[in-house]
């Protein structure tokens, strides 16, 4: 069976926990205990060398450098035998929200976002609030004349436009039918009051990203999921022993759209080289 | 700051500060032209980033060209006096998307290139902790050609996407235009009149009912006039705006009469700022806002013509055998 190359690319902001997630992947391709394993080895792990370490040791890993874009190389297989090789990237979230502001896409980006085969978003909820207006709460008073020059999108609009971004990279003036798939991963999910799934949770939380995913991909491309990479929040200064004593391998779960817990990590990642497969 | 006139781009094409960039920069620091008072050429040098049609910024005509190579987009104009609630009009339909409320019948938001320009009118009726929700500030008046256009697109469950442009434009141009249609500072007034799909006019409860009302009404009926000589009748609704205001029952029968008589088959709204009710946990009650939005999204059935093919005939040489249906057998 040929090994095709899937570049993924990989888009998210600051502090969402992409090198968490990356870090944990590794470790549980390796231990070849989930549904997509380690076949070989993987080419370069130094990206999330530092990452492994903090989390064995039951701390939170440092913030990615906003300079820093690398990726690691991974043969990996499922069940029924190969199926590719994953390119999976780390960088520093800043690269994002600066693309965002400024609407100037890096030729590395540019590059990353062209040869990519599969799309990974990743959403913090708790950072990717609605903002309260006048449809949420209950005062307003008159107008008052002023400058307001300090534009910032909000959450929603942040990810909308670095996806319109990318889309126009991707595929200028095409619709969605040519995008590869991609998952959306609504991470940090232990973070969130109460028993929600995470498609309930987009569709009330987050409607405008919600419509745009929709609205731009067929539902056989488009998949949903809460993460939680680590399974609780760890201090980056405080050891926690429990957490290093049990091996950070029986911690994290991912949550299907329907809200099905299951803590074998690969699963976004499977649905994905099996769509792109086919 | 308010005081000075704007810094005007060297770039004739362009309109900022009321569009974005003609050259698609959005800070208009790093365009060249924007810095030029000889019109220097901007420089070509291989590029570390690739720059994009939009800036996020309301679109001028040029960068609208992005989303009408396809198809004409639905254009909406928005026509009032200064003050009558035209951009709170608007802000409101950002934020009725921003929470998933339907717009457009049988379509989902699928995407926006001018967020900022939403978000910007719609600021004001967010809340900042600390300070009370604002209404947005009155739309100024530059000397423009066009207004500053809003974009939405919509998709149906096929991904098919429909564009659509919001006119945002101040209500001096509509007063300008009232008094006299061909005048210069008429134009831009002019262009949503002849481009507008749909034309939403706002009767504004607060003025109607004010200190100035005589003015007032009378303002809105010579509009009401002037839009009936420049615009198809199907293509109109009256918005009565600020309808928390109370209005005198003989008040909206004068100028619903009025209106009704120039557009005899047009509908007629009434919306307000839906507050919610202190303590509730749902949204704001939104079905007034949305009725608006559904109608004037609907796009309105055009007249097609498909011209009749004529048979060719066997005597035509080039296609002798081609249409020739005993010939092709």
């Amino acid at each position: 069976m040929t090994i095709v190359a899937t570049p993924i690319l990989l888009i998210g902001e600051s502090d969402v926990g992409k090198t968490h997630y990356g870090a944990q992947l590794l470790r549980r391709l390796n231990l070849k205990t989930c549904a997509l394993r380690m076949d070989g080895a993987a080419e370069n792990i130094e990206p999330f060398d530092e990452a492994l370490t903090k989390i064995s040791n039951g701390l939170s890993a440092g913030h990615t450098s906003e300079m820093v874009y690398t990726d690691s190389v991974w043969p990996v297989a499922a069940a029924e035998g190969a199926i590719g090789e994953l390119v999976w990237p780390d960088y520093g979230g800043e690269q994002v929200k600066k693309l965002v502001d400024t609407k100037k896409l890096p030729i590395d980006w540019r590059e990353q976002t062209m040869s990519s085969r599969g799309w990974v978003v990743m959403v913090r909820p708790t950072r990717t609030t609605l903002p309260n207006d006048a449809l949420t709460r209950a005062r307003a008073v008159p107008t008052v004349d002023g400058d307001d020059d300090n534009l910032h999108l909000t959450g929603q609009g942040r990810i909308i436009e670095l996806l319109q971004i990318l889309i126009h990279t991707y595929a200028p003036g095409g619709s969605g039918l040519f995008l590869p798939p991609i998952v959306l991963l609504l991470t940090c999910f232990d973070e969130l009051d109460g028993e929600i799934s995470p498609l309930d949770y987009l569709q009330n939380h987050l409607p405008l990203i919600d419509s745009f995913l929709r609205s731009n991909w067929p539902d056989k491309f488009l998949s949903i999921f809460g993460l939680s990479a680590l399974g609780q929040a760890l201090s980056p200064t405080e050891p926690d022993e429990a957490f290093a004593a049990s091996g950070p391998e029986n911690h994290g779960y991912i949550v299907e759209g329907s809200g099905e817990k299951n803590t074998d990590l690969t699963l976004p990642l499977l649905r994905l080289l099996q769509t792109v497969g086919g | 700051m308010n005081t000075s006139s704007p810094p005007k781009c060297s770039n004739e094409q362009c309109s900022y500060p009321e569009t974005g960039c003609d050259m698609g920069c959005p800070d208009p620091d790093d365009c060249d032209l924007f810095h030029s008072e000889d019109g220097t050429k901007v420089s070509l040098d291989s590029p570390k980033h690739s720059a994009f049609p939009w800036t996020g910024r309301p679109f001028g005509l040029r960068d609208a060209h992005y989303v009408s190579g396809r198809r004409k987009p639905l254009t909406i104009g928005v026509f009032g006096p200064s003050d009558a609630g035209k951009t709170t009009l608007l802000a409101m339909l950002y934020l009725m998307v921003l929470h998933g409320i339907e717009v457009c019948k049988g379509r989902r938001f699928s995407g926006s290139y001018t967020l900022e320009g939403w978000e910007q009118i719609s600021r004001r009726l967010q809340f900042k902790p600390g300070s009370p929700i604002q209404y947005p500030p009155h739309t100024t008046s530059q000397e423009s050609r066009i207004p500053g256009l809003l974009h939405f697109s919509f998709a149906d469950r096929g991904l098919h996407k429909q564009h659509a442009l919001f006119a945002d434009a101040p209500g001096e141009w509509f007063a300008n235009w009232t008094r006299n249609a061909n005048g210069a500072d008429a134009q831009g007034a002019r262009w949503i009149a002849e481009h507008a799909d749909k034309c939403l006019l706002v009767a504004d409860s607060g003025a109607l009912t004010g200190t100035d009302a005589g003015p007032a009404r009378q303002t809105l009926e010579f509009l009401v006039s002037r839009l009936a000589s420049a615009v198809n009748p199907g293509q109109v609704a009256l918005i009565w705006t600020k309808t928390d205001i109370e209005r005198s029952p003989l008040l909206i029968q004068s100028v619903e009469a009025h209106f009704k008589s120039r557009f005899p088959d047009s509908p007629i709204f009434s919306v307000h700022v839906p507050l919610k009710a202190e303590g509730a946990n749902a949204l704001g009650n939104t079905e007034d806002l949305q009725k608006v939005y559904l109608w004037a999204l609907e796009r309105p059935i055009g007249l097609a013509v498909i011209p009749k093919m004529r048979k060719p005939t066997a005597e035509d040489p080039f296609l002798a055998f081609r249409f020739n249906d005993e010939a092709c057998i």
